[in-house]
């Protein structure tokens, strides 16, 4: 199905204030892009009913979000959690029928979904690979810091993104938005094989 | 896939960061978002992402003060090893200019010849200081998609990533297709991505791979690009132990302003090896 052409965020600001043919669009929009992630995750017959429970979530709570979160990637981490839920579910009931006689039958209720499961460990995570990232990529350093001191400031989407940008050129006279944001990209592929490895690295701890 | 249809989509995934980040207008944002459901790896980066995202846009403080500092620490590390060579060779004046050829010259030997083997003496002379980069943009002529992978070569040069670069301006060659032999300027938009290629994949030990590209670009009309080229050139002969070739080419910068002094002494070096 083709997304509207108004932005997500905008559908959800629709839905929210009760309009069901927005709150539908978004759904179906939400849908489509969930569903191709969770099927690459996990059994195919589970993927569409761990999708359904994102979005009943995602329904239930999106107007409590913090209001400078994209309603999509917000969305993102309660599909994460959900399906982090599933994984353990499964891995509790291994575990069960392992050792039938010995765990307890009412096994803990999952987690929150919304509660930040793993929040301290992604700050520690991230504060790491950031530090890491202007050591090892000092312009990536740069750049993030130009980009995070901005959005510290505050202000609408452009006035974040022109302030940081201003800070980038003193550096890169010349440097265009459109650069800017595919110097951004390919210093956040960075950042992400740095925070995979941390995390391989702590797996392996 | 048109040509323009596929620089749309990887522009629109360029776009990735700058979405997470909320810096996008409501209609870059929606024309990314329309993408998505066709692109899976974009969604793949997004859902990898989403919980570091939401902490940063969330907290940025942390974060922006985690970078200063990391920044910081870098610059008021210990001095730079061209001041401490130069401390302990208690070299002064003009004696202290000698640092930094002596230092291109070991890190020339670190970078380019493996352990085992070791370099000819030839290979030894090859000087592999990266051109300095600056803001340019191919000349007009060139199509967008060819524009959008040399900018993003450009930029993974400028991070000293030459394997990547290589591989970009490599695909932004060939977008456009084979260069016309004849050197009609009008035909040349790419010089500057040839002679960047040439400079990455020397700078990414593949010397060989480097004078193809670099053979084009020597012979560009711009005189700039073209000296700049055969000084490369030059060097990728030499880190191949292709001395003949490179006493041809640096014969050809006898009229550079720019590199007449250095492609003279470097013949004067050569012939000296050769006559050994």
């Amino acid at each position: 199905m083709n997304v509207s052409i108004e932005t997500l965020d905008h559908l959800s600001d629709r839905s929210l204030a009760g309009d069901s043919t927005a709150q539908n669009a978004l759904f179906q929009a939400l849908y489509v892009r969930f569903l191709p992630i969770a099927k690459r995750r996990v059994q195919r017959d589970h993927a569409e009913d761990l999708v359904q429970d994102t979005l009943k979530i995602v329904f239930d709570r999106y107007g409590q979000r913090n209001q400078g979160h994209g309603i999509l990637v917000w969305g993102l981490t309660v599909l994460r959690n959900v399906i982090g839920n599933h994984y353990q579910a499964k891995q509790r009931e291994k575990e069960r029928l392992d050792f039938v006689d010995d765990y307890p039958a009412a096994a803990a209720e999952p987690a929150n979904v919304l509660e930040a499961q793993d929040l301290a460990e992604t700050r520690e995570a991230l504060l790491t690979a950031i530090t890491e990232l202007a050591d090892r990529f000092p312009r990536c350093g740069y750049i993030f810091r130009a980009l995070l001191t901005s959005l510290e400031a505050g202000g609408s989407a452009n006035q974040i993104s022109t302030r940081a940008l201003e800070v980038v050129q003193k550096q890169q006279p010349g440097l265009t938005r459109g650069s800017f944001y595919t110097a951004l990209h390919r210093c956040r592929g960075h950042l992400r094989r740095l925070l995979d490895q941390a995390e391989k690295g702590a797996h392996h701890v | 896939m048109s040509d323009r249809h596929a620089t749309d989509v990887r522009r629109d995934c360029d776009l990735l960061a700058a979405y997470e980040m909320g810096l996008l207008s409501a209609d870059q944002q929606s024309r990314f978002e329309h993408h998505l459901p066709d692109c899976p790896d974009c969604l793949d980066e997004l859902y990898a992402l989403a919980p570091a995202t939401l902490e940063m846009t969330a907290n940025p403080h942390p974060y922006a003060q985690a970078a200063k500092q990391a920044l910081n620490s870098r610059r008021t590390r210990r001095p730079s090893p061209l001041s401490r060579l130069a401390a302990l060779l208690q070299l002064r004046g003009p004696a202290r200019l000698l640092v930094p050829v002596a230092v291109a010259a070991i890190v020339a030997l670190a970078i380019v010849w493996p352990f085992s083997g070791g370099p000819s003496d030839v290979q030894r002379l090859a000087n592999l200081d990266a051109i300095p980069y600056a803001q340019i943009q191919l000349r007009t002529g060139a199509p967008d998609a060819t524009q959008v992978l040399f900018e993003d070569g450009m930029l993974s040069y400028q991070e000293q990533d030459y394997a990547q670069a290589a591989k970009m301006l490599a695909l932004a060659i060939t977008t456009v297709g084979p260069v016309d032999p004849v050197d009609q300027p009008s035909n040349r938009p790419l010089d500057q991505a040839h002679l960047y290629l040439g400079v990455s994949l020397l700078l990414a030990q593949k010397p060989l791979a480097a004078i193809e590209p670099l053979q084009i670009a020597v012979k560009s009309p711009l005189r700039p690009v073209a000296d700049r080229a055969a000084w490369t050139l030059a060097q990728a002969y030499l880190a191949s132990d292709q001395p003949k070739s490179a006493q041809s080419t640096l014969a050809q910068l006898a009229q550079s302003p720019v590199y007449r002094e250095k492609a003279q002494h470097l013949l004067e070096l050569i012939d000296r090896i050769l006559a050994d």
